[in-house]
């Protein structure tokens, strides 16, 4: 039931053919024919009905060739299977029942008459399926069952499923996103910690004291010093008291006890384990080799998470369809709240009027005067130079204050010469002082933002760019203030250990740990704070409290942007420090576990929904662009730790190695020689190199599909805009002969009149060929003709033998395969019917 | 889950799961939500067609701005009343397994108020009249809103969204078919 634009074209023009050498036919037959043809039309054609329009017509084709070979009478079912443009014809194998049963799936009728289809295709099923052999099909059963039952424990497995549809019922699905976001990032941590536990601490805490001999593998390496490792390892001494107070202090600084735990790098060993089950586990290897997994694997996750979303926003990167996109994607069919909906309707009234009035104002910019325009631009230019000076003097501030408490921690007497708690202070300086920034800055950002005037979607995104770059770059800061004390040059020979000016750290990756421990431990208790200290006050204040300036305050709002950028922030701690400290993933798995029911208590009870309508869609992939940005950052240390720096010589894993990845080379210089030639080319520069290019051809080729692709977009794009002209044009050839007034249901059209006339079908054409066919016939007072009967309606007295024939075949359900690309679909109307011969007509109607 | 199991047999599950994007587990989970919108008839009837209020004492469709259209629409009888396949299918639309083309489907339907099979600028205008609830847009804002919403996808210039022209820009409208769903 499916005509393209040529077939409607060439119909329209036997018709008018027709119409014009019988000028004395009846005018009124005439307007029924075509309202009967309008009826065809794809747009008039009920809905059920569309989704055939996707089938191919070679399918279509294939039906009714079928049709033709095999004229059999079928069930009723599986006619109106086919008519839903469903292939029913050759049911060979159980791939073709389970393909139609998706199809059937996807109907749009009640489940009644679905279950009906199913029932005929399986009595069909087994028919068929009596004579063939079963083998492959139970094993395809067999994996469809398994498919349903993974399912169905990903279903009951999915965790805070009910917690989350709770706050999608309360706070919309752009908040149920972060959650959603949160979740991932929980298990992203856990399968970190569980790697490093599995592979690095459990290993070495099982079997280190279990009369495990002392092994160094690989000894002829060069890079390795057992001596070094033997004289400073005794050095490197933790001061432990056992004062309460001073417990809990080193617990919450990873200092003093806590520096001799597993959480730290300092504890562990570089002997290989030979007790091992296996015979032999090199704890070097194992931690090195479960570090970088953990890098790929979080990079590989990443991506695919990114991807899902990014896949289907790749071909929108156009912001042409806003307004489409706000009012049909508007509603969160979720909210089952009343206050929450009221609060949705207000806020997507706000978005709609807001980005009208935007739109208006934008005219209004375009024609500002230059004088304006001077002083516009003069205002940005100073607020981004202030910006800039905003965020290079936070980044001095951290250096500084880095810098300062390092000097006052090596003064040997600081902890006997201060009060405990000005110690926990100075030790926690350089994290409040990042913590602090990170809560002040971005304020100070969203006030000067106001002045520079930009759009309201720009104003969130350049916030949140400066948000961003804020908290990377107190980071950068903190790190590089690490490396200038990691990589300070003065050095004592034996142990490595700085002098003098020189902090003197006997295990500087412990130290670089504690830093992110600190920061991680902070960040956390800021968090717990401002959901219970600021925003639990609040919400009392409104509900406790009656005066008109607590109802002014009113509750928080959920701040998505804010909340995410938090989140992304403790997952770029975890990134950084669990190089250095390996139960640091524990860390930040318990701190997003405790957060979510931090944040579930906080979005259920103590804010509202965002006002701005958050576009989860696009934000998504702007957080996962920063998640990645991260990333990328964090490799850069911790790589550049691996490789180039040396590690200390009184602790640690690495400690007899003079770079760390020396470990690797001494397991090779282990290995038969065969292996050891093959290991060597595959890492020599030459085949890297092959790699490199090899990459970049498939880069190149997947971009120049995906431009092909582009090009083909709009192509189809354009198509589709043409076939809606070539209808537009029909229909007012249609107008035109029958002298019907055109667009005569619209009310309300303000275009001028030079768009053309309006084709609002006529009322009488609003039914559809389906009744059309239901009925038999229709009744007389909107004079619609049923379609089948037209040659009797319209007599054919005229000796034009060609143009009867074609009529009544085109009309008529005599079908004939003809490829349409064959008939010319321009718009040249002109075209006689010899042109074109009778036989070519087909159409399944 | 024991009383709800014994309620339907286990060719009635299979034959749902079939015919839905449901799990048998959650054809149950629908069940027990159906069952708590008028427990004394569907006790009594697991067939049972409930009324439009009844249906509407959902939370979901209670604050739902298109809530008449979705029960219409669902409607196996057309009357706005729904049975519990009518029910079962509806959840199943909104599901998150189901896909996108079928959403747009519903969600045309949904949209169309005269159900002419076409989105006029009338059903635009009622669409937005109820997304912005209480407070409106004026007319001027009304008509500015249509027009541009015409203008991004109406692409025949008709003045009217045909079904082709719908799925099209749903296509490019990212958040429809993260607000097209309802969570069991």
């Amino acid at each position: 039931m499916v005509l393209t634009n040529s077939q409607m074209e060439y119909i329209l023009h036997l018709f008018l053919e027709e119409v014009n050498t019988h000028p004395n036919r009846r005018k009124g037959a005439a307007t029924s024919k075509v309202n009967a043809f309008i009826a065809l039309l794809p747009s008039k054609q009920p809905i059920d009905r569309q989704m055939s329009r996707r089938s191919t017509t070679a399918k279509k084709r294939a039906i009714a060739r079928n049709n033709k070979i095999h004229p059999s009478k079928k069930d009723p079912e599986m006619e109106e299977l086919e008519e839903q443009g469903i292939d029913v014809s050759n049911l060979e194998d159980e791939e073709d029942v389970h393909r139609v049963m998706n199809a059937i799936k996807q109907l749009p009728c009640p489940l009644a008459a679905k279950r009906r289809f199913r029932a005929k295709l399986l009595q069909k099923e087994i028919k068929q399926s009596s004579g063939c052999c079963g083998g492959s099909n139970t094993n395809r059963q067999n994996w469809r069952k398994f498919k349903i039952w993974k399912k169905e424990m990903s279903y009951k497995l999915e965790p805070w499923g009910s917690w989350l549809k709770n706050v999608e019922g309360h706070q919309g699905t752009g908040v149920v996103s972060y959650f959603v976001f949160l979740r991932w990032l929980f298990f992203l941590n856990l399968v970190i910690f569980i790697l490093m536990l599995l592979f690095v601490t459990i290993p070495y805490v099982a079997f280190s004291n279990n009369g495990y001999t002392y092994v160094v593998t690989g000894s002829g390496v060069s890079g390795m010093s057992v001596a070094s490792e033997q004289t400073c390892s005794p050095l490197y001494q933790v001061n432990v008291s056992s004062d309460a107070k001073t417990l809990i202090q080193d617990f919450l600084q990873g200092s003093g006890w806590m520096e001799k735990t597993a959480m730290f790098y300092g504890f562990y060993d570089s002997q290989d384990l030979n007790s091992f089950v296996a015979g032999h586990y090199s704890l070097p290897l194992a931690y090195l080799l479960t570090s970088l997994v953990i890098l790929l694997f979080s990079l590989i996750t990443m991506a695919r998470y990114t991807m899902q979303s990014f896949r289907e926003n790749l071909e929108d990167q156009n912001e042409k369809h806003q307004y489409c996109n706000r009012v049909f994607g508007g509603w969160d069919f979720a909210l089952s709240e009343e206050g929450t909906a009221v609060l949705k309707h207000r806020s997507l009234y706000k978005d709609l009027a807001g980005e009208l009035a935007e739109q208006r104002h934008h005219e209004a910019r375009k024609n500002m005067s230059s004088n304006d325009k001077c002083r516009l631009y003069t205002i940005r230019f100073f607020i981004n130079f202030m910006v800039i000076c905003i965020l290079g003097g936070s980044g001095y501030l951290i250096y500084w204050v880095t810098d300062w408490v390092t000097s006052f921690l090596a003064d040997p007497n600081y902890k006997t010469n201060n009060d405990a708690i000005v110690v926990l202070l100075v030790e926690f300086l350089p994290s409040l002082t990042i913590t602090a920034l990170n809560g002040i800055v971005p304020l100070i950002f969203g006030i000067v933002v106001k002045a520079e005037n930009y759009t309201p979607e720009f104003t969130i995104k350049i916030t949140l760019i400066r948000t961003v770059f804020l908290r990377l770059a107190s980071l950068a800061v903190l790190i590089a203030t690490i490396y200038r004390i990691v990589s300070c040059t003065d050095k004592e020979t034996t142990c490595n250990v700085g002098q003098n000016a020189c902090d003197s750290l006997r295990c500087w990756e412990t130290y670089v740990g504690q830093n992110f421990f600190k920061l991680i431990v902070l960040d956390f208790l800021v968090k717990v704070g401002v959901t219970l200290g600021y925003e639990l006050p609040r919400k009392i204040l409104t509900t406790k409290c009656d005066a008109a300036i607590c109802k002014k305050i009113g509750l928080a709002e959920f701040d998505i942007p804010k909340n995410v950028l938090d989140i992304v922030y403790t997952q770029t701690l975890c990134w950084l420090g669990f190089f250095y400290a390996p139960l640091i993933p524990a860390l930040a798995t318990i701190s997003m576990f405790v957060l979510f029911y931090l944040k579930y208590l906080s979005a259920m009870y103590n804010t509202n929904p965002p006002e701005i309508p958050y576009k989860a869609s696009k934000s998504n992939n702007f957080f996962m662009i920063v998640l990645m940005i991260a990333f990328f950052l964090c490799c850069l240390p911790v790589g550049y730790t691996m490789v180039k720096l040396t590690p200390s010589y009184g602790c640690g894993p690495f400690r007899i190695y003079s770079y760390m990845t020396v470990c690797v080379d001494a397991t090779i210089s282990n290995f038969p020689s065969w292996l050891q030639t093959i290991i060597g080319i595959f890492t020599s520069g030459s085949f890297i190199i092959i790699l490199l290019v090899l990459l970049s051809l498939i880069i190149y080729y997947t971009s120049s599909k995906s431009g092909a692709r582009a090009k083909m977009i709009v192509m189809l794009k354009e198509q589709m805009i043409m076939e809606g002209k070539d209808k537009q044009f029909l229909l007012n050839r249609i107008y035109e002969l029958t002298g019907e007034k055109p667009g005569a249901k619209k009310k309300d059209n303000k275009r001028p009149p030079s768009n053309g006339p309006r084709n609002g079908p006529p009322p009488s054409a609003v039914k559809t060929v389906n009744e059309v066919h239901q009925n038999g016939n229709v009744s007389k007072d909107n004079d619609l003709t049923p379609v089948d009967d037209v040659p009797e309606v319209v007599p054919y007295n005229d000796p034009d033998d060609s143009t009867r024939k074609t009529a009544e075949t085109a009309f008529k359900r005599e079908v004939t395969p003809v490829d349409w690309d064959q008939v010319p679909g321009d718009e040249n109307t002109n075209r006689t019917t010899s042109t074109v011969t009778a036989t070519n007509v087909a159409f399944d109607f | 889950m024991g009383g709800s199991q014994s309620v339907f047999s286990e060719q009635e599950l299979s034959d749902y799961q079939e015919l839905t994007y449901f799990t048998k587990k959650e054809i149950l989970h629908v069940f027990k939500r159906f069952q708590t919108l008028d427990p004394d008839s569907v006790e009594r009837d697991k067939n049972a067609k409930l009324n439009r209020e009844t249906i509407l004492k959902l939370p979901e469709l209670q604050v739902n701005p298109f809530n008449d259209r979705i029960t219409t629409v669902f409607s196996s009888a057309g009357d706005g009343c729904m049975t519990f396949e009518d029910f079962l299918d509806m959840m199943s639309v909104f599901s998150d397994n189901a896909p996108k083309n079928v959403k747009v489907e519903y969600a045309f339907r949904i949209y169309d108020f005269d159900e002419d099979d076409v989105i006029s600028g009338k059903d635009l205008r009622e669409v937005i009249n109820r997304l912005t609830g209480e407070q409106a847009l004026n007319d001027e804002e009304m008509e500015q809103l249509i027009q541009n919403i015409l203008e991004e996808a109406d692409l025949d210039d008709d003045d009217s969204l045909s079904f082709a022209e719908f799925e099209h820009v749903i296509s490019k409208a990212p958040d429809f078919i993260n607000s097209f769903r309802i969570r069991l």
